[in-house]
C-alpha cells in the first residue's frame, strides 16, 4: 500500500491534536481527533479492500486480424461491500491495453467498461491480466493488486487488400468466378464473415441474424480445383533464407492476403506446409484457412554449419507429401533456391520470395505480381523477388 | 513546475463548503460570532477571487496576503502576551482569520487541501474551547462536508490527461461514496472515541485562566453568598432559619444545620480535571449546636504576579505527608460566593484578579463574587499517605490543632460514650475515623427532608440519637462531634462533589444539587485527610485510590447497564401494574387465562412454526430444505441455479445422498404436490438434518 503525503500530514496532525487533547481533556478534541483516525482507517480500510475479492471477467471478439481495432468488455464485479474509485489497467492476450477509472462497484450491480483495442500478434493467445488500483475513499492510500483475467484471442493473420489473384496453372483470371457458385451439385461447407467484394447473393441470412453482421456461405470445391499455397515455414539465422521471424511473419501475411485475393474471385484455396516437421493442410474454407495461419510457427532451422535440421522440410518434400504430382502451386519463402525443384519438373509455380527488409506487402500490392506472374506463367518457375 | 489550476467548480464549492462549516462552529461561541461572520463572508469572496484568478500570476495579492498573514501573528502574540494562561481566544482569532486570508489565494488542488486541514486545525480549536454537547451538532455537518470534499476530489482528478465527464453524471457516485465514507468514518470514529483510554493530561503546562476581570469589588476577605447574605449587626445563628434552594448554606460565615431544603438541579461549575476529587470550597472548627462556624475569620491577601499565586499556610494546614499532584480549572456557568473552590490542599492558584485571600482553614476566597465565565485553574497536592503513616503509632498531636479542632460546647453525656464506644480500643486517629464513618454508614438515613430541629436541641445529639436521619451537613457534623469527643481533631467542610462526568466534552459538570459536606481529620505527621460521613457518596479514599485514565468504553459499558437496569425495572413495574390492573377487573381469572392462552399458543408455535402466521406447516417444510441447502453450501456443495433438488440432491456424495433426499421429498411433496408434511415426516426431516449437521450424511 502506498501512503500519500496528505496521508503523511494527516496522521501527524492527528497525532498533535491526541496530544493536545490528553494534554488538556478536552472531549470534544478527543472527538475531533477520532474523526480524523477514523477517515485515516477508513480510506486505508477501502484503499485495501477495494482491490481484494473482485471478480473480473474480459470479453472480446474471438477471432480478429493483425492490427484490427476491436471492442474489449471489462466486467467488474464486487460480491459483498461497496468497492471504491478503482483504476483498472487491463492488458489482455496480444492486444493493446486500456486504463479506465470506475468510481463505485456496488454489490450485485457489476460496472462494464468498454474499450477499442488493436490486436497485436498473429497467433492463438490465452491469459491476460488486469491491474487494479484504488486510492480508497479518501485518496490518502493506493494499493494495487493484478488479477489475472483469462481471455482467448485468435489473431489471424494481417491481409493486405490484394488485387483479384489468379494462381499459375488456372484458368484465365477474365472467366467469371462467381458464376460457379450457380452450378449443380455445390454445396455449402461453411460460412465466413462478409468482406467488401463478396456478393450478397451468398449471404448466409441465419447467421447474419444470429452473429448481427453479415456472414458469406463457403461452397465446397473439388479439392483439385483449389488453389495450393504452399508456405515454407523454416525460419531462422540460416545462410539458405532470408531474414527471420519477421520475414516468416510477413510470409504468413502474404499468404493471407493471396488466399484472401483468391477467395474472393471465388477460387477455393488450400494451404500447405509443415508443422513441427510433419506436412499439413487446410481449406478449402476461408476461415479454416485463415485458422491454419493464426496457428502456424515457424521451423526454427539450426545455425550455419550445424546442418540442416532433423525434421525440417522444404518446400518440395511438403509439396510431395501433400499434392498431386503437377499440382500448381503459389511458393511462400524466404529461401529464393527452393523453387528450383519445381522448375525442374515442370511444376506450375509462382513463387513469392522474401528477404529480410523486404516490403513484401508493396510488392504484392504492385501490379507486377499479377502481370508477371501469378497467371501468366504456367510452366517455369517465377521469383519474384523484391528489389 | 507550476501546477495546474484548480478548474473543477465542484470541489472549489465543496471546501468551501466544510470551511464555512469550521467557521460556523467557532462562530456559535459569543466570543467570536461577529468574527466568524465576517471571516465567513471574506472566504466565500476569497474563493471566487482565487477562482477568477487561478491562472493569474498574482503576485500583489500574494504580498498583500503575506502583509495580512503578518498583522494577525501581531495581534495573536500580543494577545498570548496579554493573558499567556489562556490561549485558545487568541488561537481561534488567529485561525479564522489565517483561513479567511488564505481563501484569496487558493488556486491550485494543493491549496485548497491546504484549505482543508486549516479548516480542521480551526474546529479542533473550537473543539478544546467548547464545553457542552452542542458542539457535536457543527462536528458531524462538518464531518459529512470534508467527506464530500475528499470524495469529490477524488471523483474530479486534476490531472489534466485525465478524460473530463459531465458534472451531473459524477454526483450521484459523488453522494453515494460520501455517504460510504461519512458513515465507515461515524462508525469508527464513535468506536475509537469510546474505545481511546483517556491518559492523565495536563502533562504540560497549560493552565487556563480567564481575561483578567477589570471590574474588581473589593469584598476584603468577607465571605460572600448570594444566596445566605450576611445581614450586618445580626447574629445568624440567632435568626430564624430561611432556606433558600439556589444557594449552599455551607458557603456561608456559618453553617446552619438547622435548614432543610432541596437545592435546585442548575449546573454551577463545569470542572476538567486530571482525577476527580471533592471541590473544597470552606472549613469550619467551631460547632455550636446548631451550626459552624469559622474561630478565626481573619484572612491573608496573596498577590497574584502574572496570574499566579504559589499558596502558603499556617501550621494548622501542615504540607501533606504523601501526596500527588492534581490540576484542575473551573468554568464558573452559574453565579457563585466568593469561594474558590479546589481539591484540598490547594498549592497553586491561576486567577483572574490581582490577588486572592486565604483563610487560616486552608480555605481561598476571590475578591469579587465568581461570575459565570470566569475561569480558573488550581494546582493541589492532594494528600496520599503511605498506609504504615497512617497505622503510626505516633499519635501525638499539635496543641495548636487541639485547642482549635478538640473544642466541643457543652453537649449531653451520651454523645461522648457513644464516642468512647465506637473507638474503644482503636489506637490510630485515622482508625477510629474509619469506625466512625462506619457507625454512621448503619442505622442513619439520608435526608434533605428530614424533621426540623426540636427548639433548643444539640443537632448533632438529635441526629445520632433521635430522628437518626439528615443531611450531609449533619452526618458530618455528627461524625467531627464524635472524632472530637474521642480525642481526634476534626473539622467540618463545605464544598462541591466531583459532579457528572461528560463523556462528549471531558468535563465534570458539577450542579448546584451537588453541593455537599464533608468531614476532614487530623491524623498526626500526616495532615488532614477527608473522609466521607454521609453513606451512599463517594468517598474522596475511593479518589486517592483511583488509577489516572479514563477509559470510555468502562463508562460506555456501565451506561448502558445502567439503561438496561432502568429499562427492565420499568418492564417489571408496568408488569406490576398491569398485574393489579388485571385483578382490580371484573373477572380476576382473566389475566390467567390470556397468559395460559399465549403460553398455549407458543408452544404450538414451537412444533408448527407457521402457525402464527396462518401458513399452516408450510413453513415448516421449507425451512429445513433452506437450512439443507445453507449447510451443504458451507461444505462446498452449492445448488447450482438451473438444478432442480432433485438433480441436486443426485449429484451429492453418496455418504450424504440418503439424507439430503429424506428432506428433499418432504420439500417436493409440499412445494409441488401440496401435500403438507406430517408429523412423522418433520421428525425423519429434522432426524436427517440432524445427521447432515454431524456430518454424516
Amino acid at each position: 500500500m502506498k501512503v500519500t503525503r496528505d496521508a503523511i500530514v494527516v496522521t501527524a496532525l492527528a497525532a498533535f491534536l491526541f496530544f493536545v487533547a490528553v494534554n488538556l481533556q478536552a472531549g470534544w478534541m478527543y472527538a475531533v481527533d477520532t474523526f480524523l483516525v477514523g477517515v485515516l482507517v477508513a480510506a486505508a480500510a477501502s484503499a485495501v479492500w477495494s482491490v481484494r475479492g473482485l471478480q473480473i471477467s474480459r470479453s472480446a471478439p474471438g477471432e480478429v486480424h493483425e492490427g484490427d481495432r476491436f471492442t474489449v468488455t471489462l466486467e467488474v464485479r464486487s460480491r459483498r461491500l461497496p468497492r471504491f474509485f478503482l483504476e483498472l489497467s487491463d492488458l489482455g492476450p496480444a492486444m493493446t491495453g486500456h486504463r479506465a477509472r470506475v468510481p463505485i462497484v456496488w454489490p450485485g450491480r457489476p460496472v462494464r467498461v468498454q474499450y477499442r483495442a488493436t490486436a497485436l500478434r498473429r497467433g492463438l493467445h490465452a491469459g491476460g491480466t488486469t491491474t487494479v488500483a484504488s486510492s480508497g475513499l479518501a485518496g490518502w492510500f493506493w494499493s494495487r493488486r493484478t488479477v489475472r483475467v483469462p481471455s482467448t484471442l485468435t489473431v489471424l493473420p494481417r491481409i493486405w487488400r490484394l488485387a483479384p489473384l489468379r494462381a499459375a496453372g488456372r484458368r484465365d483470371s477474365a472467366e467469371p468466378v462467381v458464376a460457379r457458385a450457380a452450378r449443380a451439385g455445390l454445396e455449402v461447407y461453411g460460412v465466413r464473415d462478409y468482406r467488401e467484394g463478396d456478393s450478397l447473393r451468398h449471404v448466409h441470412w441465419r447467421s447474419t441474424a444470429r452473429r448481427g453482421q453479415l456472414v458469406i456461405r463457403e461452397y465446397e470445391r473439388d479439392a483439385q480445383e483449389a488453389s495450393v499455397l504452399l508456405l515454407d515455414t523454416r525460419s531462422g539465422p540460416h545462410p539458405l533464407l532470408h531474414g527471420g521471424e519477421e520475414v516468416f511473419e510477413d510470409l504468413v501475411r502474404a499468404v493471407a492476403s493471396v488466399a484472401d485475393a483468391m477467395t474472393r474471385t471465388g477460387q477455393p484455396v488450400r494451404v500447405i506446409g509443415s508443422v513441427n516437421g510433419t506436412p499439413a493442410e487446410a481449406g478449402p474454407s476461408h476461415r479454416v484457412v485463415m485458422r491454419w495461419l493464426a496457428a502456424i510457427e515457424p521451423f526454427p532451422l539450426p545455425r550455419w554449419g550445424e546442418g540442416e535440421g532433423e525434421g525440417a522440410m522444404p518446400p518440395a518434400r511438403v509439396y510431395e507429401a501433400v499434392c498431386v504430382p503437377g499440382t500448381p502451386v503459389v511458393v511462400f519463402t524466404a529461401d529464393p533456391g527452393s523453387v528450383e525443384y519445381f522448375a525442374a519438373r515442370d511444376i506450375p509455380c509462382t513463387a513469392v520470395v522474401a528477404r529480410g527488409g523486404d516490403n513484401l506487402r508493396a510488392q504484392l500490392e504492385g501490379s507486377t505480381i499479377h502481370d508477371s506472374g501469378l497467371t501468366r506463367y504456367e510452366s517455369r518457375v517465377t521469383s519474384h523477388e523484391s528489389r | 513546475m507550476r501546477h495546474q489550476p484548480e478548474e473543477s467548480i465542484a470541489v472549489r464549492l465543496t471546501v468551501l463548503v466544510a470551511v464555512l462549516v469550521a467557521v460556523g462552529a467557532v462562530g456559535v461561541f459569543e466570543e467570536f460570532t461577529s468574527q466568524a461572520l465576517l471571516a465567513g463572508g471574506l472566504i466565500t469572496v476569497g474563493y471566487w477571487v482565487s477562482y477568477r484568478r487561478r491562472h493569474a500570476r498574482n503576485v500583489w495579492l500574494k504580498v498583500a496576503v503575506a502583509l495580512a498573514i503578518v498583522l494577525v501573528a501581531r495581534d495573536f502574540l500580543s494577545s498570548l502576551l496579554a493573558n499567556p494562561y489562556d490561549p485558545r481566544i487568541a488561537l481561534v482569532r488567529l485561525f479564522l482569520w489565517l483561513q479567511a486570508l488564505h481563501s484569496l489565494d487558493v488556486p491550485r488542488r494543493r491549496d485548497l487541501k491546504y484549505s482543508l486541514i486549516s479548516s480542521v486545525v480551526l474546529i479542533a480549536v473550537g473543539a478544546a474551547y467548547a464545553r457542552d454537547a452542542a458542539f457535536g451538532l457543527w462536528l458531524i455537518p462538518f464531518a459529512a462536508a470534508a467527506a464530500v470534499a475528499l470524495v469529490t476530489m477524488q471523483m474530479f482528478p486534476d490531472d489534466p490527461a485525465a478524460a473530463p465527464a459531465p458534472v451531473r453524471s459524477r454526483m450521484s457516485p459523488v453522494f453515494q461514496a460520501s455517504a460510504a465514507l461519512l458513515l465507515s468514518v461515524m462508525a469508527g470514529a464513535v468506536l475509537l472515541f469510546v474505545a481511546v483510554p483517556r491518559v492523565e493530561g495536563y502533562r504540560t503546562p497549560g493552565i487556563t485562566v480567564s481575561p483578567w476581570l477589570a471590574r474588581q469589588l473589593q469584598l476584603q476577605g468577607r465571605i460572600y453568598n448570594p444566596a445566605y447574605p450576611d445581614a450586618p449587626g445580626q447574629e445568624i445563628s440567632d435568626a430564624p432559619p430561611v432556606f433558600n434552594p439556589t444557594g449552599y448554606v455551607g458557603f456561608s460565615t456559618y453553617v446552619d444545620l438547622r435548614l432543610r431544603g432541596v437545592l435546585t438541579h442548575d449546573l454551577v461549575l463545569r470542572v476538567r480535571t486530571t482525577r476527580p476529587a471533592f471541590w473544597r470550597g470552606l472549613a469550619f472548627d467551631e460547632y455550636t449546636g446548631s451550626g459552624w462556624r469559622m474561630s478565626d475569620p481573619a484572612v491573608t491577601e496573596f498577590q497574584i504576579v502574572r496570574g499566579r499565586v504559589p499558596l502558603r499556610f499556617t501550621a494548622d494546614e501542615p504540607w501533606p505527608a504523601g501526596s500527588e499532584p492534581l490540576i484542575q480549572t473551573f468554568y464558573i456557568e452559574a453565579p457563585q460566593p466568593n469561594v474558590i473552590f479546589s481539591a484540598y490542599r490547594a498549592s497553586e492558584v491561576y486567577f483572574p484578579t490581582s490577588g486572592i485571600d486565604v483563610d487560616r482553614y486552608a480555605g481561598l476566597r476571590s475578591p469579587v463574587p465568581l461570575e459565570a465565565g470566569i475561569i480558573y485553574s488550581v494546582i493541589s497536592r492532594v494528600p496520599s499517605p503511605a498506609p504504615a503513616l497512617l497505622r503510626s503509632a505516633d499519635q501525638r498531636v499539635p496543641p495548636e490543632i487541639a485547642d482549635r479542632y478538640l473544642r466541643l460546647p457543652r453537649m449531653s453525656g451520651r454523645v461522648a460514650r457513644l464516642a468512647e464506644e465506637i473507638t474503644a480500643g482503636l489506637p490510630t486517629a485515622y482508625r477510629k475515623a474509619v469506625a466512625v464513618q462506619r457507625f454512621l454508614s448503619r442505622g442513619y438515613a439520608y435526608t434533605l427532608q428530614a424533621p426540623p430541629l426540636p427548639s433548643g436541641t444539640d443537632a448533632v445529639d438529635e441526629f445520632l440519637f433521635e430522628s437518626r436521619q439528615g443531611a450531609c451537613e449533619v452526618f458530618a457534623s455528627a461524625m467531627a462531634v464524635l472524632l472530637r469527643a474521642a480525642g481526634v481533631p476534626a473539622r467540618l467542610v463545605t464544598g462541591y462533589t466531583t459532579g457528572r462526568y461528560n463523556l462528549l466534552t471531558g468535563f465534570y459538570e458539577v450542579y448546584n444539587s451537588d453541593a455537599h459536606a464533608w468531614v476532614e481529620v487530623y491524623v498526626p505527621r500526616v495532615g488532614w485527610i477527608e473522609f466521607e460521613a454521609t453513606p451512599g457518596f463517594a468517598s474522596p479514599e475511593e479518589f486517592a485510590g483511583q488509577r489516572p485514565g479514563r477509559w470510555l468504553a468502562a463508562n460506555a459499558a456501565s451506561w448502558i447497564a445502567g439503561r438496561t437496569r432502568v429499562a427492565w425495572s420499568a418492564v417489571l413495574t408496568g408488569a406490576q401494574r398491569l398485574h393489579a390492573r388485571a385483578l382490580r377487573g371484573v373477572d380476576p381469572s382473566g389475566g390467567a387465562v390470556a397468559v395460559l392462552a399465549l403460553t398455549l399458543v407458543l408452544l404450538r408455535r414451537r412444533r408448527a412454526p407457521g402457525l402464527l402466521w396462518g401458513e399452516g406447516s408450510a413453513r415448516g417444510a421449507e425451512e429445513p430444505y433452506a437450512q439443507m441447502l445453507r449447510l451443504l453450501a458451507r461444505r462446498g456443495y452449492p445448488r447450482v441455479g438451473p438444478q432442480t433438488p432433485r438433480e441436486f440432491t443426485d449429484g451429492l456424495p453418496a455418504a450424504l445422498r440418503p439424507a439430503a433426499a429424506t428432506i428433499t421429498n418432504s420439500f417436493e411433496q409440499w412445494r409441488y404436490g401440496g401435500r403438507e408434511p406430517s408429523a412423522a415426516d418433520a421428525e425423519s426431516v429434522a432426524a436427517a438434518l440432524g445427521l447432515l449437521r454431524r456430518g454424516r450424511g
